[in-house]
């Protein structure tokens, strides 16, 4: 399975769990949202995994939990330009698809760089960093908490199928 | 002429003895007073309850089609006496017509406030234990006619949405009263103000319960009653997603009350919590529930039209097209949003991407 099928099949997997849940990352009031539950996959996935890149680099402490903290407000505004598009044709939907799979792409390239270089345990204490931040960011918009959590894991989780070929084993 | 003593026996059995009652009639109201003589009023009185105002002018006629088409088939089936299922099924029919009456829920919650007022108000005596012994039962009793309530069905969504809201709201405040005789405060409270003689509706009553407990501060305890709410919901419609064809829908029809009893409270959390951002959160909690009462109740209007296959036909053939203008994977998404729609169960997918044939998708539209 190449890079980008396998890439494709976790933002459909994060999309499915997201599900009937999609209305708490729209502006409220916002309805008939068919289409948007994928490229809201491959955006969560590299907003993830690019948090593993940064993470990984701030050694671990606090700092992890302030980055990942700061890192919801670039979520809140990627989704936002999600939901705000003018042009909701399947055209334009399918050319921001390509856009939001190739950006994924890189952003898994890199967190597997990252990886290499970064113990297990600081690895692990990140992924717990931005797990956590994602569910305080869902919990705001409004989620209940038992779904945020299964969300937040999912992204996790499909986050680490991208990373488990090149994980460190110290 | 006595209205009490002459009117159509149908009638009398849905309006009760209409003496002291106020007939709503044209622009004005028709009081009955207790001698059975009629006096017209251009206006209803001060203080009157909307328990006693009956909408006469809904016996003119059936609202739709299809109820006009049940009540030729109860007549049909009255005139079979010799069939006593033939009668037993009549009865339902006429049930089910009852329910679809735009002043059903208005009827069942003058019911249920004469019943908080004589079992729970009227009965109080003293004893904390007592009362909350009363409380409880009148919630416990309440709670019990719901399943009945809607699947026989005799009341529509947001009716027993409102009553689960009622029923839990109340509950919640009483659990958490520090001591037995403020937790019968606190059920004598809020049942009078369900009892309340007042015109206002049922969903109304949730929302001023709702908003009560808010200015009270205990909006967590609010938001803990809504989360539970919808929890039960959304479960629901995952058991139905997870349902096989012929299971799929038993859930789906269940879990809209739960929604809608969630739209009320987090609609009336929204409009009087006074952080922005409290609104916010309260009224996406509100667009997600009704988003999803919305789907499950037009699967089930789909799954009317789908009687005969036609309906899913034509998404098949829709997924056919797909697949051979853009490829397998557009025609799983296309058919993935297809069952987040609560068209189909999960288990519907292989049978959606192939040619295999189930209950819900014989395929006529070739």
């Amino acid at each position: 399975m190449s890079d980008e099928s396998a890439i494709q099949d976790s933002a459909v997997a994060i999309s499915v769990e997201i599900g009937l849940d999609l209305t708490y990352f729209s502006e409220a009031g916002e309805k008939n949202l068919i289409h948007i539950p994928v490229l809201l996959g491959y955006v969560l996935l590299h907003w993830f995994l690019e948090g593993v890149v940064t993470g990984v680099g701030e050694g671990v402490g606090e700092g992890i939990d302030r980055g990942a903290a700061r890192a919801t407000r670039s979520l809140g505004e990627r989704v936002k330009r999600l939901f705000g598009r003018h042009d909701r044709s399947s055209e334009a939907d399918a050319k921001l698809q390509a856009e939001l799979a190739a950006q994924a792409s890189v952003a898994v390239s890199n967190a597997r760089a990252a990886v290499v270089s970064g113990a297990a345990d600081e690895i692990a204490r990140v992924a717990e960093a931005y797990e956590i931040a994602l569910v305080g960011y869902l919990t705001d918009e409004g989620m209940p908490g038992r779904d945020a959590l299964r969300i937040a894991q999912r992204v996790r989780a499909e986050a680490g199928v991208q990373l488990r070929a090149v994980a460190p084993s110290r | 002429m006595d209205v009490a003593t002459e009117a159509d026996p149908e009638w009398l059995e849905r309006v009760g003895d209409p003496r002291g009652k106020y007939l709503k009639h044209g622009d004005g109201y028709i009081h009955i007073l207790e001698n059975g003589d009629g006096r017209a009023l251009r206006e209803l009185p001060d203080g009157v309850s909307a328990g006693d105002v009956v909408d006469v002018t809904l016996d003119v006629s059936s609202a739709t089609p299809l109820q006009d088409r049940l009540t030729a088939i109860a007549q049909s089936l009255r005139s079979v006496p010799t069939n006593p299922n033939a009668l037993v099924l009549a009865g339902l029919i006429d049930g089910i017509l009852a329910a679809c009456r735009p002043d059903n829920t208005d009827r069942l919650f003058a019911q249920l406030k004469r019943t908080a007022m004589s079992e729970v108000l009227d009965a109080m005596g003293p004893d904390a234990t007592v009362v909350i012994q009363r409380g409880r039962r009148f919630l416990d009793e309440l709670e019990a006619r719901l399943p009945g309530l809607r699947n026989g069905p005799r009341g529509d969504g947001r009716l027993i949405g409102s009553l689960l809201a009622v029923s839990a709201l109340i509950r919640a405040v009483a659990d958490r009263a520090p001591s037995l005789r403020e937790e019968a405060v606190s059920l004598v409270e809020s049942i009078s103000y369900v009892a309340a003689p007042s015109p206002v509706p049922l969903d109304g009553v949730v929302q001023g319960l709702c908003r009560r407990m808010i200015r009270k501060g205990q909006v967590d305890l609010v938001r803990d009653v809504a989360d539970e709410l919808k929890s039960q919901g959304d479960a629901l419609i995952a058991q139905a997603l997870d349902a096989d064809a012929r299971s799929f829908y038993p859930p789906l029809y269940a879990s809209i009350a739960y929604e809608l009893a969630v739209v009320l409270i987090a609609k009336a959390a929204a409009a009087c919590v006074e952080d922005p951002d409290d609104a916010r959160r309260w009224t996406k909690l509100a667009d997600n529930a009704e988003e999803r009462a919305v789907r499950a109740q037009t699967s089930l209007g789909f799954a009317v039209r789908n009687l005969d296959g036609t309906a899913a036909g034509l998404h098949l053939a829709r997924l056919r097209e797909v697949r051979a203008d853009q490829g397998d994977d557009a025609a799983r998404l296309e058919a993935q949003d297809l069952i987040l729609q609560l068209y189909y169960p999960r288990s519907e997918l292989p049978i959606l991407l192939g040619s295999n044939r189930s209950p819900l998708t014989k395929d006529r539209a070739k």
